[in-house]
């Protein structure tokens, strides 16, 4: 079977396109800024006194990370409202269900990395008379984000990929747009292919950014320069 | 004067860990610490070190801070040697980066490591980031220095190097409690000898009674096993 490609009536739309670019970087952006910090929090959630509150958030970061992230956004956009007549805007729907989905994934990887971090390094600093933030600000964090960085950046490159589910309840990011243009142009595997490419564009860098990054941290000597510079 | 007084300790399920150890060290002495595996000579030294918790006795330690080297190898892997040994210097004792590195670097040619200032943990030989951990303990000039079997995986040429390294040390204002496999070192060098089983100290005296002319079965035992006693160092 034989497809005539047409891209050309899709270039009136590359506004539109433009535009979900940008709402899809700015969702990402903020769902990986806030999916972090809860995570952090989780992390020492996890690490209180408390054995009933442990357990409680060793319950939420078990549960979040088993609903699919489509899930939650549908939970929240559709039956929310029913609930308790709460109804909230479409971007920070999609906003608030990502990062709550993020943040488990995200606390397992600092846990983690904290924990992979061997138990020696922490009383070497210890019975020397560091404090603890001494030994977590100069020996224990240095080594920590080496191990936390390489899959916390694999869980923002999914978080950046699973903003297309926002495309669901109408957020206006390069999946909705797509749809937009195949209603418009009837192209739909024109346009289809644009919107990939355009994940694409949006990912790679990120990816490439990561393996940088990788790289940076894997340099001896990263850390606090005290002597020498 | 470092008093140990029955010190006891227990581990979660009821095991005796210690079971009331007492012995004293003065400044200037090596306190050898030996005994079977299991006998809960790291135990003690983790106690005193103040890493470790117990449940009955004291630790009279008039001389601050302890300092400890481990035998599985510590140096924090982010930092270069000198980094290793200058960063408590300057974060602990506030000194100056300058100064800092002054004195980090005379404490590691001490141990013979001028040409690795620069070298991270990763780029040395085991006997080399023992002898690193030795230096960062030192660079502080802890009063009191626990050294945990730290030639426990070293050949015997390192641990003669190390060992008789840390002898220059011995002639500073130090006590040093060295658990130790080496019963040579400890009857050569040691001022007194504990020989530790099961938490408990069952003798303890100058080393030539101790690892010559023990008076316990146990410690007999023991010692026999180690047909190299009596190799005095020079």
């Amino acid at each position: 079977m034989r497809y005539d490609w047409d891209f050309t009536p899709l270039a009136s739309y590359s506004l539109l396109w433009l535009h979900g670019v940008g709402v899809t970087f700015a969702l990402s952006l903020l769902v990986i800024c806030v999916g972090t910090a809860l995570g952090g929090l989780l992390v020492l959630a996890l690490r209180v006194q408390s054995r009933l509150f442990r357990v409680f958030t060793r319950l939420y970061v078990d549960i979040f990370r088993a609903i699919p992230a489509l899930v939650l956004i549908g939970s929240l956009y559709f039956c929310l409202p029913i609930l308790t007549g709460l109804r909230i805007d479409p971007f920070d729907t999609a906003f608030i269900a990502l990062s709550l989905n993020l943040a488990p994934f995200a606390a397992e990887c600092i846990r983690s990395g904290i924990e992979s971090v061997p138990n020696l390094q922490y009383e070497s600093t210890r019975v020397m008379g560091f404090s603890k933030w001494q030994s977590s600000y100069y020996v224990i964090a240095p080594q920590a984000v080496r191990r936390i960085l390489p899959p916390l950046v694999g869980q923002y490159v999914t978080s950046l990929k699973l903003t297309s589910l926002a495309a669901t309840i109408s957020v206006p990011e390069i999946w909705h747009a797509t749809g937009q243009v195949i209603t418009a142009t009837s192209l739909p595997i024109e346009a289809r292919l644009v919107g990939a490419i355009l994940y694409v564009a949006i990912i790679l860098p990120f990816l490439w950014l990561s393996r940088w990054l990788e790289k940076q941290f894997n340099v001896r000597g990263f850390g606090q320069p005290i002597l020498e510079r | 004067m470092l008093l140990v007084n029955h010190i006891s300790k227990r581990w979660p399920d009821g095991a005796v860990a210690l079971d009331e150890i007492t012995f004293g060290s003065e400044l200037g002495q090596l306190t050898a610490i030996i005994g079977p595996s299991g006998a809960g000579k790291s135990t003690l030294l983790r106690v005193i070190a103040g890493l470790d918790s117990y449940q009955g006795g004291s630790v009279a330690n008039p001389y601050g801070q302890p300092g400890m080297v481990f035998q599985e190898p510590s140096l924090w892997p982010h930092l270069s040697l000198l980094n290793n040994v200058g960063l408590a210097l300057r974060i602990l004792k506030k000194v100056s980066a300058k100064e800092a590195e002054r004195r980090a670097t005379d404490v590691l040619v001490s141990w013979g490591l001028g040409s690795r200032l620069q070298a991270h943990p990763a780029d040395l030989s085991g006997g080399e980031q023992q002898r690193g951990a030795l230096a960062r303990a030192c660079v502080l000039e802890p009063q009191l220095l626990c050294l945990d079997e730290i030639t426990g995986f070293l050949d015997p040429e390192t641990t003669r190097t190390i060992l008789g390294t840390l002898l220059q040390w011995k002639t500073k204002r130090t006590i040093m409690l060295l658990v130790t496999h080496h019963l040579g070192f400890a009857r050569a060098s040691a001022d007194q000898v504990l020989f530790l089983d099961a938490g408990r100290i069952v003798e303890s005296g100058p080393p030539e009674t101790i690892l010559e002319n023990p008076k316990m079965e146990r410690t007999t035992k023991f010692v026999s096993a180690f047909p190299v006693l009596g190799t005095k160092r020079t």
